[in-house]
């Protein structure tokens, strides 16, 4: 299966939210990294045929998702960044009213709520309405009804937006479960919810896709170019201004500072190995520099 | 003859073979992960669907709808005529008001994104509500026309006091929620509904006035032309919401992002 995103682009009066983007999707798990308004929902939401595209195409084995319409949606789950609900339902009529809208008949959208509710672990709060549930428990009720038509392309926004770091852990092992067999585009701009389970990064910002790659293959790019240095507490506003500092540690004897720089920022760096969140970094200062 | 008899006899003699336990499994497995491969498209028939879909309408809605028939039914048989058309006339606005929300729930309770990438997408959804709550309005409106042909004996009545005030409220709703976009909308729709009761208010002071201004044949047409141009209006917010609708352009307080 491949879902190939040709020009795809698309414009809100004058701003251009999403600007030729060209990616060839294939079974596997895609982080799409990009600061908040960098365009990853619109572009989510063009895959998911919720907004029309203003140019470009995307086609799903040669085939444009334009025309295979509910063909293609059949393959499809979605989790938005902010999906509501309305506030009579409980997370079982919920997820009984998107297998209806699924077109799952009432038996297995039964057998397969049963089985998510599980999985999920919220089996026990079936019954209780959601506008009582957590911010996690809603997250998890939301890939819950991602899944129920078992799809191939799961498409989810931000899924760990606003979850403290044990339920991070806990979805972020529920998604790579699910992911088998499907392509899974998972945006966020926290780069550690991507780092152990995507197979390749992708980074946007200002509508365009500025790095794309394996994870192992984008840290090689920037190895010698991640530092690590203990300065003066007094010299640290001067480093941030001068160098892109991604941590800063307080310790005995001055601030210990992680670099992302083309060069050695001070004498008595030490060059370390960079991470996901550096390669970061790096592009958006590289990006900022070239502006 | 006898070489084909033996053929046959041979045939006959010999047994299906037993299939083996474990290459039926694997046969059951391969066959399993052929189907998951395969897209099965759901098919439901269209009275199917308007049932579910008009079981997922809030209570409110339902509760409103019981409300205004038994009310119908109390006002025509209980009440004097002309009492329970001034009564008809001042919840037929709040009709248009309460029933137009319940298509933009959607949006108004942040559904509309869920809905819209499901395999039944959002502009069925609402093609399917459009259809409900316009068989629910029709019934009142149906029900108010026969009761007050028959107790008038003309259509004047239904004209004037019930089918005038449904359209324009409930093309004023449409064109509300398609413009307004945020929950600021409903304010909008609680406005129009008194807006709307005031001036029946105001025509039933000048009642008598209006009778014999609709007695005279061109100010009949003129009423006539006023409710063709008010369904043509409400047909059209209800076209450019469904289709803003199906696009994905009806968002509601966000940001783009």
């Amino acid at each position: 299966m491949e879902l190939k995103l040709q020009h795809v682009t698309k414009r809100y009066g004058t701003k251009t939210a999403v600007d030729d983007i060209n990616i060839t999707l294939r079974e596997g798990i895609y982080g799409l990294l990009g600061a908040n308004g960098a365009g990853k929902t619109s572009l989510m939401r063009l895959i998911c045929l919720i907004q029309k595209r203003s140019g470009g195409e995307i086609a799903l084995d040669g085939r444009e998702i334009m025309e295979l319409k509910e063909e293609y949606r059949a393959l499809l789950g979605y989790l938005p960044q902010n999906f509501g609900y309305y506030p009579e339902f409980t997370a079982w009529k919920f997820l009984l009213y998107m297998s209806a809208l699924k077109g799952l008949n009432k038996h297995a959208a039964r057998r397969r709520i049963e089985e998510l509710l599980d999985v999920t672990g919220l089996s026990k709060d079936r019954n209780k309405k959601i506008r009582t549930f957590s911010g996690g428990m809603k997250r998890r009720l939301g890939i819950a009804q991602a899944m129920l038509n078992n799809p191939k392309i799961l498409i989810l926004d931000e899924p760990t937006a606003g979850l403290d770091p044990k339920e991070r852990v806990h979805f972020r092992n529920l998604i790579s479960s699910f992911s088998k067999d499907k392509i899974v585009l998972l945006s966020t701009h926290i780069v550690s919810d991507i780092e152990y389970i995507a197979d390749e990064i992708l980074v946007m910002k200002e509508g365009r896709l500025i790095r794309s790659g394996e994870p192992q293959r984008l840290l090689g790019d920037l190895k010698g170019k991640v530092w690590e240095c203990i300065v003066p507490f007094e010299k640290v506003p001067e480093m941030e201004r001068r160098f892109t500092v991604g941590n800063l540690k307080n310790e005995e004897n001055g601030c210990l500072l992680r670099i992302v720089s083309e060069t050695c920022p001070v004498e008595g760096a030490m060059e370390t190995d960079p991470s996901l969140e550096d390669i970061y970094l790096y592009d958006f200062q590289r990006r900022e520099e070239e502006a | 003859m006898e070489r084909i008899k033996e053929v046959e006899r041979l045939l006959r003699e010999q047994k299906k073979p037993e299939p083996e336990k474990d290459k039926m499994e694997a046969c059951k497995i391969r066959m399993e992960g052929e189907l998951r491969q395969n897209v099965i498209l759901p098919s439901r028939p269209f009275l199917a669907r308007l049932w579910e879909t008009a079981g997922y309408f809030s209570g409110w809605t339902w509760g409103i709808f019981v409300f205004f028939c038994a009310a119908t039914v109390f006002l025509m048989l209980k009440v004097p005529y002309e009492n329970a058309l001034v009564v008809c006339s001042l919840f037929t606005p709040a009709l248009g008001v309460f029933f137009v929300p319940e298509l933009a729930r959607s949006f108004s309770e942040g559904m509309w994104e869920l809905e819209q990438s499901c395999y039944y997408s959002l502009g069925e959804i609402l093609a399917l509500k459009m259809i409900i709550l316009g068989m629910a309005s029709g019934i009142l409106i149906a029900f108010g026309a026969a009761v007050t042909r028959v107790e008038s004996g003309s259509f004047l009545d239904f004209e004037l006091w019930i089918c005038l005030p449904f359209l324009a409220v409930s093309s004023l709703s449409f064109f509300l929620l398609r413009k307004i976009r945020s929950r600021q909308a409903e304010y909008g729709l609680i406005g129009a509904d008194l807006m709307a009761a005031g001036v029946i208010i105001w025509m039933w002071s000048v009642k008598d006035e209006l009778y014999s201004l609709m007695e005279q044949r061109q100010t009949g047409l003129i009423l006539l032309a006023v409710l063709g141009i008010l369904s043509g209006t409400l047909i059209f917010n209800g076209v450019q919401f469904f289709r803003l609708a199906g696009n994905g352009e009806l968002v509601w307080e966000e940001e783009i992002g």
